[in-house]
């Protein structure tokens, strides 16, 4: 569901300076649809949430989620250079987890890789040319949206056919290191009075190749481990690329349909994988697709009804292939699911202050277990030279074809209420009924003091919420010894959290400063134990985070805004075993517990150009539990300094009638490189220099 | 005088206690390989001695004080057993459980001799309970278990071959299979084969073992390069009709999971120590899978870990204090004659043994009758893959005299 107001728009040339900083007070009016599933202010909405709108991400020349949420307070992002594993809030979801700990939606539908509740993050989700805005809520949002909105939410709402009006072609060129690449993407979109419609499609070509395993990686402590003659990562290759699609047709069964298609290509060497780092044949390979037919009907002016159905599907490329480090063959994933997923939902204003939402869903998920069959590269000798197995051979794996189906029904609820125009109220609470893992309730309370004529706004709110196992984690067979076997009786991870947040908007339009505190207990929580010759998640612990986090936005000058956001997140209680000592104590694995991130925008006095230089400082992480108990302790990863400059001017007119517009993005200008946690004794290299060019041009 | 020489005695008998202490609580050492090769036995020893830690506080402690364990995993490496061997002794622990491997073991009791009582759950090295009387363990040796392979074997076929990590020295697994071997008209060993650990293939070897023709094939090696041989079996020689024997080493999910589960058409057999049976072996599996949610596993010499933290808290209250010489002399007075008691009657054993009685601790793996050489004697079970799961073909048993 779209938003009906984007976000910021750029404050228009030719006024005064009271006049411009008018403007600017009103780009700070941002629009949120996520967190209640109604258009609100975001300082009305009861939670709290970030708004990263499209001229941010054309000014930055970001190309992807993962950019985006680079500097988001509240969120920490270890890349292994095939995966994002994002966490929020001290929270991560562990060993190839793909940051399962947030419920990644595009206008609303969610778009996770149903196998392993994973999400994509890269270039592969979407082009970003068609995304109109972010909206980023850090929190639970399970009460209204389910399972693994669990310690946060990212909705990206899309552009209206309308708003693009024509055709555009991006052109990229990219350089990481001494490797070029490239890629390109089309958009194209327009509007009459009863059809919109979008059209997007991009691909990036990048070559990472050359990074060496850190240091610090505990495998390496031990001299007679192959992994210490590995060398560089080798044709470390991505490809990823996307498609989005949307079309809205009005005034049919006096309402309207629209029907949404998005498709997620990821495709990357993977050097920095546990299974089988710098092993030099790893090829990752997934194909998301997602499509989603809605139609909503207003019943009247204060009612509507909306029904949707939508079709997924995910399953591993042909090019895909697994180099465990064996001479004689490759492994051949089969981990594929798909489903239907069918929801209907009432809005409806029975009297003046209570708005009430009612809703319900069922979802049908068909598995292919994840099995892994060897595909023999060579042919197989015996000792006396005849032929065992001839080159090409496939040898079916264990469980090999297996399916399971999950179903979920969920029925959520939720009554907003405005008390006045000061004050509104939020109460909902949701209910899944899961085949596999069971039950499981949420809820959430808001109070939110928002008066429009106030500088300052304070919100409260507790909810809960559940990260579901995957079907990865409950049923997977191992790729060999020492790697993940699924945990058929894992149990659903929970989170109960309270938050308390404050906005104050500064006089005479100098910006606003909004700032937050959190508790969350987690209980169950969900980690990689060694339990024999296998890793298996389980349910192992409970704990209390603690934190906050800081966002301000100053317009300093004329020509420059300063954008400052910082975290906090730490555990502060863990349950653990009095009886027992020695195991290795890792709290807020892969997380920082500070981080802070400064962000320029510069008009630049000549061709509209503008500069936007970045500074982030990051904390040191933990290293992984599996890592600490290969090192024999807990350890961590030093805290590092990464610096970003872009130089950009949005679409103008140089030639003609057409509108030409570039970002050139310039990363780790210092070419500083740090090491991420990673897992089987393995940490993860960081990139070095990188440079982005993106040029938009209408057709 | 005659009145400060009782609270200078007990003051001195309080120093002796807290000398591996830590306030008001008594460590001990628990040495597993919770990583490795024999991770799943290490696991769940680890986790049953947790379990009988619990138990002991619960129902008290130990000379009044909590009961906690300092565990260390030695990973089944040399260089990391080695430091974790110093860290648990640099802790000042009086006593270890532990280790899992009889390698570990062995190297663990050459480090702590005369600074901490060792008691391995399933070090089956023969020579390991001879060789110093501070290291005893609750199992059965591996010559017994290769005598009853061998016999087992005898059944099966009358050619034989062994594939093995480590030599076939006297007193070995591979030595007790031998005996039923010897050469003469009907029975013979016609292959033997150490396999060097982790090879990627151990194609080459089996290839070679397998020309020799033998009916029967003894496998004692770990579950990952076990699993490893089988597959290679079943890739390169599906159609033989040898007969497996898996020694006790390979009684793992692991291993059955790393082959396939469906893949175990194949004609074998294997050995593992006997599944206890009894009202305390059944407690002690209610509150194991309880607290960790799943059953111990079979092979794991779980039982015996737990058993092996009772026995050690017994001979602290018997010995009044935590010196690890007096520990080894009571623990005759805990596991062999006298008054019986389980593990659910701590705090009346704790009471018999304050006023002097003989106790006789009964265990969840059994009698746990620790005799002179420091072991003990148990049957074992024999065991083979039906539907992907170990099951148990025969319960009890023991090699003929």
């Amino acid at each position: 569901m779209p938003a009906e107001s984007s976000a910021a728009e750029p404050a228009p040339a030719g006024l005064d300076l009271v006049e411009q900083m008018e403007a600017v007070e009103d780009q700070l009016i941002q629009m949120v649809v996520s967190t209640t599933k109604t258009s609100r202010r975001a300082e009305e909405a009861p939670s709290v949430v970030t708004v990263v709108g499209a001229d941010e991400i054309q000014a930055r020349g970001l190309t992807s989620l993962a950019d985006v949420l680079r500097t988001v307070p509240g969120f920490y992002d270890v890349y292994d250079l095939a995966w994002h594993n994002v966490g929020v809030r001290g929270v991560s979801g562990g060993a190839r987890a793909a940051g399962n700990v947030v419920l990644v939606m595009i206008d609303g539908m969610p778009v996770d890789d149903r196998s392993t509740n994973g999400n994509f993050f890269g270039p592969e989700l979407i082009p970003m040319a068609a995304v109109d805005h972010v909206e980023i809520i850090r929190g639970p949002a399970s009460a209204i949206y389910g399972a693994n909105a669990y310690v946060g939410l990212i909705n990206v709402i899309t552009r209206k056919g309308a708003d693009v009006s024509g055709a555009r072609l991006t052109v990229q060129g990219a350089l990481d290191g001494s490797h070029p690449g490239g890629g390109g993407g089309l958009m194209a979109g327009g509007a009459n009075d009863w059809l919109d419609v979008m059209v997007a499609a991009d691909g990036l070509f990048q070559d990472r190749s050359g990074l060496a395993l850190p240091a610090s990686s505990p495998r390496l402590g031990n001299a007679s481990d192959v992994l210490s003659g590995r060398g560089l990562s080798l044709n470390d290759r991505s490809r990823p690329a996307s498609f989005f699609s949307r079309a809205r047709l009005q005034r049919i069964l006096k309402g309207t349909l629209s029907f949404t298609a998005s498709m997620q290509s990821f495709d990357s060497v993977a050097e920095f994988q546990d299974f089988g780092p710098l092993t030099h044949g790893t090829r990752l390979q997934r194909l998301n697709q997602n499509y989603r037919l809605a139609w909503e009907l207003p019943l009247s002016a204060t009612s509507s009804l909306s029904a949707s159905a939508g079709y997924f599907h995910v399953a591993p490329g042909a090019a895909e292939r697994l180099d465990i480090g064996r001479s004689d063959y490759l492994l051949l994933r089969s981990a594929s699911s798909q489903g239907f997923r069918a929801g209907l939902e009432g809005q409806a204003r029975p009297f003046e202050p209570l708005d009430v939402l009612l809703g319900m869903d069922f979802q049908l998920e068909d598995h292919q277990l994840q099995t892994f069959d060897r595909l023999y590269e060579h042919d197989l000798l015996a000792p006396d030279g005849s032929v065992i197995q001839p080159a090409g051979t496939t040898i079916p794996g264990a469980s090999h074809g297996a399916w399971a189906s999950f179903t979920n029904f969920g029925a959520y609820a939720q009554a907003l209420a405005s008390l006045g125009t000061d004050v509104s109220a939020v109460l909902g609470g949701r209910l899944d009924v899961h085949n596999v893992y069971g039950n499981n309730p949420t809820g959430r309370l808001g109070l939110v003091w928002a008066p429009p004529s106030s500088a300052w706004s304070v919100k409260a709110m507790a909810g809960a919420s559940y990260k579901a196992p995957s079907a990865e984690q409950l049923r997977t067979q191992p790729m060999a010894v020492l790697d993940i076997k699924g945990n058929p009786s894992l149990k659903a991870q929970r989170a109960e959290t309270f938050e308390l947040a404050a906005a104050h908007r500064l006089p005479g339009g100098l910006g606003e400063v909004t700032v937050n505190g959190f508790a969350q207990v987690v209980s169950d929580r969900v980690e990689f134990m060694q339990t024999g010759l296998y890793l298996q998640a389980q349910n192992v612990a409970s704990e209390w985070v603690v934190g906050g986090e800081l966002e301000a936005h100053l317009n300093l000058a004329r020509t420059l805004q300063l954008k400052l956001s910082a975290t906090l997140a730490r555990t502060v209680q863990r349950s653990t075993d009095p009886d027992l000592e020695g195991l290795p104590e890792v709290t807020n694995p892969l997380f920082p517990p500070y981080q802070a991130h400064l962000l320029a925008s510069w008009q630049l006095p000549f061709g509209g150009l503008k500069l936007s230089p970045e500074l982030s400082y990051v904390g040191p992480r933990a290293a992984s539990q599996s890592n600490a108990l290969e090192q024999g302790e807990a350890y961590s990863l030093p805290g590092y300094l990464y610096t970003a400059l872009t130089l950009s001017a949005p679409p103008r007119r140089l030639v003609g009638e057409t509108e030409t517009g570039f970002a050139l993005r310039l990363t780790n200008l210092l070419d500083q490189r740090h090491a991420e946690p990673g897992f089987g004794g393995i940490d993860v290299p960081s990139q070095g220099f990188t440079a982005l060019l993106t040029l938009t041009q209408s057709l | 005088m005659r009145t400060f020489a009782p609270i200078f005695t007990g003051c001195l008998l309080s120093l002796c206690a807290c000398g591996s202490s830590a306030g008001d609580s008594i460590h001990i050492g628990g040495l597993f390989s919770t990583t490795g090769p024999n991770a799943q036995k290490g696991f769940a020893q680890l986790s049953a001695a947790r379990l009988a830690v619990q138990q002991i506080n619960e129902a008290g402690g130990v000379l009044g004080q909590r009961l906690v364990l300092v565990y260390r995993d030695d990973g089944e490496d040399l260089n990391k057993g080695r430091r974790a061997v110093d860290a648990l002794l640099d802790h000042g622990v009086p006593a270890i459980v532990g280790a899992t491997s009889s390698e570990i073991t062995g190297l663990a009791a050459g480090v702590a001799q005369g600074k901490a009582l060792l008691v391995s759950p399933s070090a089956t090295q023969t020579s390991l309970a001879t060789s110093d009387f501070t290291t005893i363990r609750l199992c059965d040796s591996d010559l017994v278990e290769g005598r009853l392979l061998g016999q087992l074997g005898r059944d099966k076929g009358r050619r034989a071959a062994m594939l093995h990590h480590g030599d076939a020295a006297p007193g070995s697994l591979a030595s007790g299979f031998a005996e039923s071997f010897p050469g003469d008209a009907l029975h013979s060993l016609v292959a033997d084969r150490t396999l060097e650990h982790g090879q990627e293939s151990f194609r080459q070897e089996l290839t070679q073992l397998l020309a020799a023709r033998p009916d029967v094939v003894l496998l004692d090696v770990d579950p990952i390069d076990g699993a490893q041989v089988i597959r290679d079996f079943l890739t390169s020689h599906s159609a033989s009709s040898v007969t497996w024997l898996f020694s006790h080493q390979l009684e793992d999910d692991g291993f059955i999971t790393a082959v396939g589960a469906q893949a175990f058409g194949f004609s074998h057999l294997g050995v593992g120590p006997s599944l206890p049976t009894g009202r305390r072996y059944t407690l002690f599996a209610e509150a194991y899978k309880a607290r960790f949610g799943a059953a111990p596993p079979i092979g794991s010499y779980a039982a015996n870990a737990y058993d092996a933290v009772f026995l050690i808290a017994g001979a602290m209250v018997a010995a009044g204090g935590t010196e690890p010489t007096a520990l080894r002399a009571r623990l005759p007075q805990v596991s062999l004659g006298g008054r019986a008691f389980g593990p659910d009657e701590w705090p009346q054993l704790v009471q018999a043994l304050r006023a002097g009685e003989d106790v006789n601790y009964e265990g969840a793996s059994g009698s746990v009758d620790v005799n002179a050489e420091g072991g003990t004697s148990a049957p074992y079970d024999v065991w083979s893959v039906k539907d992907g799961a170990i099951t148990i073909d025969q319960r009890a048993v023991r090699p003929r005299q």
